[in-house]
């Protein structure tokens, strides 16, 4: 897919190591990040979709979104994404959820 | 495939492998050969990257034969290739500019792949 994850070559992004990085970035910033972690790899590894599914769901984000929004936030739009494409909640299940915990889609 | 709740643990750890193994066909490529990269632009998943469509390479390791992730993204599970180390010179992806030494190693699987004469590079 040539979307805005192959990224390669573009200039502007920077370093890859950000200047002064200490290596001591954790693996969740904070407890929804873990929670989404879970929530991934029970999906996964329940068999609701493969590896590549979910890189081909994080690929089909929004480029504004992709290059906006957080590791993790990406995580949650690509699960969303298939719970809704592999008919685990309706469009409508997941718009009424996301409305009743009072979060914007 | 999938795997139950048992092996979650060992899975964070240690991932998971699509290896077939042993592969049901030899390699359609040898270590040494010439090969260039195809020019595909599906809008469907893949791991060839653009900056790497329509380049010459060098295959430098036969990794053995997985599931083709293009194809499984689609959810056919059933039509593994093999994936190789390719070497594909910076001056070749980027242009004379490039370090000459420099190259780049990356991953390829035999549908991204055209074998090409050595008398043609």
């Amino acid at each position: 897919m040539n979307s805005v994850h192959d990224s390669g070559g573009a200039h502007g992004f920077g370093r890859i190591i950000p200047e002064g990085y200490d290596g001591k970035e954790p693996a969740f910033k904070s407890e929804w990040e873990r929670r989404m972690f879970a929530l991934f790899i029970t999906t996964i590894v329940g068999g609701m979709f493969t590896d590549e599914d979910f890189r081909q769901s994080r690929e089909k984000l929004e480029p504004v979104r992709y290059l906006t929004r957080s590791y993790y936030e990406q995580w949650w739009f690509a699960v969303s994404r298939l719970m809704v494409e592999k008919g685990i909640l309706s469009a409508e299940e997941y718009e009424r959820e996301i409305i009743r915990l009072g979060g914007a889609s | 495939m999938t795997y139950g709740p048992e092996t979650m643990r060992e899975l964070i750890m240690m991932g998971a492998n699509t290896k077939v193994d042993p592969p049901t066909r030899p390699a359609e490529f040898a270590v040494g050969q010439s090969v260039l990269t195809r020019n595909i632009n599906p809008s469907t998943h893949t791991r060839l990257p653009r900056y790497c469509r329509g380049k010459r390479g060098e295959i430098v390791r036969v990794h053995g034969m997985y599931a083709y992730p293009d194809r499984r993204a689609l959810g056919d599970e059933t039509t593994p290739e093999y994936c190789y180390s390719v070497r594909f010179s910076m001056r070749e992806l980027w242009g004379d500019d490039a370090p000459e030494r420099d190259g780049l190693f990356i991953d390829m699987w035999d549908s991204y792949l055209l074998p090409i004469a050595e008398d043609a590079r």
